[in-house]
């Protein structure tokens, strides 16, 4: 019988072989054994990986064995390790315990969990019938959980109700910091592809939206949400709104005091919610063993720590507020209509159908269409920009996550969001930030050894334009092929070839080793503004000529042909 | 006889655990398929076929069974790891995560991942798989490019 050929083979990928493998370990049947833990069943599986029921060896205890099918680095590795040695320590009832982790011989990083039985308590909140007393003793426990991971250094970062298990005695039970670590540990390309980053929305700290560190403030803010959803039975943020919308409240708008959703909520525990969901962490409950106290301090019938809503404090922080604003007033104003239009636009959401009176500050700006980079190339669904000779993944822009970012441009476009994201940024930026993009922006980039850093100060310009319109112009070219030492472009449906780029005589390089034709044609396809500044030795030239030859020998100037009839500013007209 | 039949166990055991993902269930489901192969009073014509056959009918059944027990008595894990809240919101923010090839094939039909798993892991020609499933060759074979086309999908 002839084996299969390899599934995901296709004449454009090259990564094929690994990804033919990976899915093979997807769909096998459970191993016998992993890591000499003889596997009895699988449970479940997620984006990440797969978790099996299996038995530890000697011991023969009951274990969660979650086994993580992505490849890890070198530093991660040693991360995933330093990481899993704290979590080995942490022993707290309310947390489930990591028994033993390792990794196999294949390399994946697997992790030994206890193994408890119970619900969810996203299925618990389901049962409107749980009384409410009961409910705040389960969030002390969970939040006395969390808070002994804060003491021992360890943040979960991705605190949610499918994350908290209720056993048979009813004690909240926190399982998943180990996806947390895997998250952090995990070679970056995965994670992003696994979309770590950003973890279940309605739960995430404004500072996890903007891309910031995320310290044991960010897990007081997950508890503050899901305080708040015990409470009244739903989050502040609710998951059924539309992004825009999400986002908006989360980073900016006053979060809702839980007794405007359910009337007889006290107003100390209003004050506990509103303090750890302070958008400024530094007002927080400093961890979430702080936040377990207050409440316990609601239950014994103590008043809280938590400032009462409406006192003095409060009206003084609304005035300072208001004060600031009005010193800025024309600036503000302008701002807040554009913020107004912006989030219009964004529940209208479509591409195009922008008001005009939103089109107007924006386009003032030069801001419609252009990214902020001289070349913005996409791997694996990243964007990469070119900085100090080298690609860097773009990781936040202006202080907000890529994925956010994506995300965004996802939903109102879904079929060609990496478009829009590569030509829109800056509308993009607009509609998310809620404010007209200014005419510098900080660039958070991470270099290849996974070194993230700020690049402020970067121009939006006219430059960069150009290298953009150039981009969708080497995209023009259906296929580019090497064909007896020469390169063609497949072209209106004919091959033609390539004489000359950037007027450099293609036959001219090609003498030189450095710039071979297939590293040309490879460019033409793939990074035609990087390689023709090496070309050039310096910026890509406007407008960018290439010469094409016909089978008749006749040349062709493309440069010249887009130029006429496709104003490079505007990329959206097409030839006819 | 007896000893061709013996070589035939360890490939259903795989075969019978991509089904029931659960390697104890699967050597019951073994032993009752041989039991019941043995049982008949004539030797069917092509045994590996037959006994495929019976395994996979077999394991569907232990499969709706299962499901219908499921639903009656929820047992948690603690390995929750498929959201259980699936909002608007929820599907645009895990749309990077459906990239990765595990949750591609999530996405995918129950009836693709079996002929994916038929394919490639226990490598049956698709003339056997079309027997197993009891379809025509060309649909065997247009099913398997439209779920290979999903999961490559970048």
């Amino acid at each position: 019988m002839k084996p299969p050929e390899s599934p995901l083979r296709s004449p454009t990928s090259s990564s094929d072989d690994a990804a033919s493998a990976e899915l093979r370990q997807w769909l096998a049947p459970p191993p016998a054994a992993i890591a000499g833990h003889r596997v009895v069943r699988e449970l479940g599986r997620g984006a990440m990986g797969i978790v099996f029921e299996a038995e530890q060896p000697l011991t023969r205890r009951r274990v969660a064995l979650k086994v993580v099918l992505a490849a890890i680095d070198g530093a991660g590795r040693r991360r995933f390790e330093r990481e899993c040695e704290a979590l080995a320590r942490l022993d707290h009832p309310g947390i489930a315990r990591l028994w033993s982790a390792g990794s196999t011989e294949r390399g994946e990083p697997w992790l030994a969990m206890e193994l408890i039985e119970g619900e969810t308590l996203a299925q618990r909140l389901r049962d409107a019938a749980w009384p409410r007393a009961e409910r705040l003793r389960c969030f002390v426990s969970l939040a006395e959980a969390v808070g002994a991971a804060h003491a021992a250094g360890i943040v979960h970062r991705d605190v949610k109700p499918a994350n908290v298990l209720i056993d048979r005695d009813g004690a909240a039970r926190v399982v998943d910091f180990g996806l947390a670590l895997l998250q952090s540990g995990v070679d970056p390309t995965r994670v992003t592809r696994a979309g770590g980053a950003v973890g279940t929305l309605a739960y995430a700290s404004p500072e996890q939206l903007r891309g910031g560190d995320v310290d044991a403030r960010g897990d007081v803010w997950s508890l503050g949400v899901m305080l708040h959803e015990l409470l009244t039975g739903r989050p502040p943020f609710p998951e059924g709104s539309d992004f825009a919308t999400l986002v908006d409240a989360i980073v900016r708008r006053p979060p809702p005091r839980p007794s405007r959703a359910a009337r007889d909520v006290a107003p100390e525990l209003d004050a506990i919610v509103l303090k750890a969901l302070e958008r400024d962490r530094a007002r927080r409950y400093g961890d979430a063993a702080a936040l377990a106290a207050d409440v316990r301090r609601f239950l014994a019938g103590e008043r809280p720590l938590a400032p009462r809503i409406g006192g003095a404090r409060e009206v003084a922080r609304f005035a300072a507020r208001h004060a600031r604003a009005a010193g800025v007033a024309v600036g503000v104003v302008a701002a807040a209509l554009a913020l107004a239009l912006v989030l219009d636009a964004a529940r209208g959401g479509r591409r195009g159908a922008m008001p005009p009176d939103l089109r107007a500050p924006l386009e003032g700006r030069g801001f419609e269409r252009i990214a902020p980079y001289a070349a913005l190339r996409w791997r694996d669904g990243r964007p990469f920009v070119r900085h100090g000779g080298a690609w860097q993944e773009l990781v936040a822009l202006d202080g907000f996550r890529v994925e956010l970012l994506l995300a965004f441009c996802r939903q109102t476009a879904p079929r060609d969001a990496t478009r829009r994201f590569t030509e829109d940024l800056g509308e993009v930026l607009a509609r998310v930030s809620g404010r007209v993009p200014p005419d510098r922006v900080t660039l958070r980039l991470r270099d290849a050894a996974g070194v993230e850093r700020d690049v402020g100060d970067v121009p939006m310009t006219e430059v960069n334009r150009n290298s953009l319109w150039w981009q969708r112009h080497a995209r023009r070219f259906d296929e580019v092929r090497e064909r007896d030492g020469r390169v063609e472009v497949l072209r209106g449906g004919a091959w033609l070839e390539l004489v000359a780029i950037a007027g450099r005589d293609v036959a001219q390089l090609h003498a030189d080793p450095g710039f071979a034709p297939g590293k040309l044609a490879l460019a033409l396809d793939d990074e035609l503004v990087p390689y023709v500044e090496r070309i050039v030795g310096g910026p890509v030239p406007w407008p960018l000529e290439v010469r094409l030859r016909d089978r008749d020998g006749r040349d062709i100037v493309v440069g010249d042909l887009l130029a006429d009839d496709v104003a490079p500013d505007d990329p959206d007209r097409e030839r006819p | 006889m007896t000893r061709d039949l013996e070589s035939l166990r360890a490939p259903l055991l795989r075969f019978c655990a991509g089904y029931l993902r659960d390697t104890e269930a699967a050597r019951d489901a073994v032993q009752e398929c041989f039991r019941r192969l043995l049982a008949l009073k004539e030797t069917p014509e092509a045994p590996p076929a037959w006994l495929r056959r019976a395994a996979r009918n077999h394991c569907l059944n232990l499969l709706r069974s299962r499901r219908r027990r499921r639903d009656r008595e929820r047992l948690a894990t603690g390995v929750d790891v498929v959201a259980p809240v699936a909002g608007p919101l929820t599907g645009l923010v895990r749309e990077e995560e459906r990239a990765s090839v595990g949750a591609l094939l999530a996405r995918l039909r129950e009836d693709e991942v079996e002929l994916l798993r038929l394919r490639y892991v226990d490598e049956l020609s698709r003339r056997e798989i079309a027997e197993l499933v009891e379809l025509p060759e060309s649909t065997v074979k247009s099913r398997l490019e439209d779920a290979l086309r999903k999961l490559r999908r970048a």
